[in-house]
């Protein structure tokens, strides 16, 4: 197995530049900080995985941009991809590999973090609803992995370091914070400035705010705590759309499509 | 079945042309010798047999491996020290070793390859810190990772100091007894004129010549070139002495004052004779075994 081979190295490389270390301080530190402050009040379950969630939905995507965009871009310009791909892999395998090892670098500090804060819960709170908490643990995973599609897929697409960069990370800000902004302003433009739709969205606009893997990210959580956040989600009039496992399609959908597009590019041009 | 097999390549980028239908073919176990003046196009070639650049036309095939279509199986059998690499910065010259023999899944004692390569010292110390000589030895050892069948060095004695050449030049030997191919790149004449049994010279993206380096040498001549020191040489007398029996080509170098010949051995005075003839002051002349250089200069127009 070819690809294994350049995920254990890219891991390793990982491990070597302390970027595993930081991001492992980083993730038990905030997630000790909010087991802390959930202690104090009427404890409560759901307030810890609503500030988690409210946290994760932030940094974990921004992680993730900052693991994955120089993935394959870093070894071009620097000229490492000459000794990695004189090996017999192909660049479809160099690609794979890749994703895996940083995947393995971004959930080992997410789920260390989870693992460490579950003992407290079970200490804790009353019920611990364990098959949700997995879940939760798997989404958060595959909310960084989705960003890792972006990342890595803009980095296959060019060989402007600047250029992927600045794509990185204004994928980062357009979904995250902007998306929803970006939407309403579309909506506007459409109906010609009648505030209407705003409250009450069309079908295809739900989906398309749905597709932000933060907002997937959220919609999911939401179902497997029962939180109300948005409910356009959850309401009693929301459309088919807006279910759970359409936000994880979504979700998977991003993981593979920027990769899919990245690598059409990578696989056809002179190195 | 041939380790390498060109068939009629070129590749053009845009309008200028890097390879123009080069067409050649190495037999397993030769030492193959592949030299060209900077920017001739050998490292698009071996580029293009790493698959990191695809041909315009014509096909390559290593053990018969189509480099483009089955390039993984065609690397599979190869060790490979390109140009223009970086190593890992972060990652020590073992771990370098580890990763290569995870990807060809052998198990190799990493500090045997290193020793080899004069490395031994250098093991567990990351290869960021290492000046290009070091780096250089730490890809020729990840390229002798697992026996490959044929070795493709691009310009393998850069930044090497001289005694790192020679020990370059061991291994080479050494691997070809073994009954490697060896193919390796240079833009100097000694290094492939010491191990190669063949050698294909590239000049401006077509290949020039390829035959044995007596076979080479002796389509130069004789074997002999003359360096006459001289006054009052004039245009067109070289022309004269060209058509001279047994005399291969003659040049004038140093600014006029000293004409170089590349003749048989019975022509040398017949030159000397034929100057003096036309009028030319002799100052004094010596002769010396036509060495490749003096054929490569010829090969590629003297543009070294």
């Amino acid at each position: 197995m070819s690809w294994t081979a350049i995920a254990r190295k890219d891991f390793l490389d990982a491990a070597r530049s302390k970027t595993l270390w930081g991001l492992l301080v980083l993730f038990v530190g905030y997630l000790g900080v909010i087991t802390y402050l959930s202690q104090g009040q009427d404890a409560e379950l759901l307030q810890f995985i609503e500030l988690t969630a409210a946290g994760f939905v932030l940094f974990v995507p921004l992680v993730s941009i900052i693991l994955g965009y120089k993935a394959i871009v870093d070894e071009r310009e620097s000229g490492t991809i000459a000794l990695l791909l004189s090996l017999p892999h192909t660049r479809r395998e160099m690609v794979f590999g890749k994703l895996v090892g940083r995947s393995a670098v971004l959930a080992i500090p997410v789920l260390v973090g989870l693992l460490g804060a579950s003992v407290v819960i079970a200490v804790l709170f009353d019920s611990f609803p364990v098959v949700e908490y997995l879940l939760f643990a798997l989404l958060s995973v595959g909310l960084g992995v989705a960003f890792l599609g972006i990342a890595i897929g803009l980095s296959m697409s060019t060989t402007s370091n600047r250029r992927v960069t600045t794509g990185a990370f204004g994928a980062y800000v357009a979904l995250g914070v902007l998306w929803k902004n970006l939407i309403d302003a579309i909506l506007l433009l459409l109906w010609r400035f009648d505030s209407e739709p705003l409250s009450d969205p069309p079908e295809w606009a739900v989906l398309v705010q749905l597709a932000s893997p933060m907002e997937s990210f959220e919609r999911v959580t939401a179902a497997l705590f029962d939180i109300d956040i948005a409910s356009a989600y959850t309401g009693a009039g929301a459309p088919w759309v807006a279910d759970a496992w359409v936000a994880v399609l979504l979700l998977v959908g991003w993981i593979v499509l920027p990769l899919a597009v990245g690598y059409a590019r990578f696989s056809r041009v002179d190195l | 079945m041939a380790a390498i097999e060109v068939e009629n390549i070129s590749k053009r980028y845009g309008t200028v042309t890097a390879l123009d239908r080069v067409d050649f073919t190495v037999e397993e176990g030769e030492v193959f010798g592949f030299l060209g003046p900077n920017g001739a196009g050998k490292s698009t070639m071996i580029n293009i047999f790493l698959d990191f650049v695809r041909p315009t036309d014509g096909h390559v095939r290593i053990f018969g491996h189509d480099c483009q279509t089955e390039g993984k199986q065609a690397r599979e059998r190869m060790g490979v020290l390109p140009e223009g690499y970086h190593v890992y910065e972060r990652l020590t010259a073992r771990q370098h070793l580890e990763f290569v023999m995870d990807s060809k899944g052998v198990a190799e004692e990493p500090m045997e390859l290193l020793g080899r390569v004069g490395l031994r010292d250098a093991a567990d110390r990351q290869a960021g810190g290492f000046s290009k000589g070091m780096a250089q030895r730490l890809v020729l050892a990840m390229a002798l990772i697992g026996d490959p069948d044929l070795i493709v060095l691009d310009e393998p004695t850069t930044g090497l100091d001289p005694n790192g050449a020679r020990e370059m030049r061991n291994i080479i030997l050494q691997e070809a007894d073994r009954g490697a191919t060896v193919f390796f790149s240079s833009h100097i004449l000694e290094q492939v004129e010491a191990v190669c049994d063949r050698v294909g010279i590239l000049h401006q993206g077509e290949l020039a010549a390829i035959d044995t380096i007596e076979g080479l040498r002796e389509s130069v001549g004789g074997g002999t070139k003359l360096q006459i020191q001289v006054e009052g040489v004039q245009n067109g007398m070289l022309d004269d002495i060209e058509t001279l029996e047994g005399v291969e080509k003659a040049w004038l170098s140093q600014e006029g004052t000293q004409v170089e010949v590349t003749c048989s051995n019975d022509a040398k005075l017949d030159v000397v004779v034929a100057l003096n003839d036309a009028g030319v002051e002799v100052n004094n002349f010596r002769t010396e075994e036509a060495s490749l250089e003096d054929m490569f200069a010829e090969y590629t127009g003297g543009s070294r």
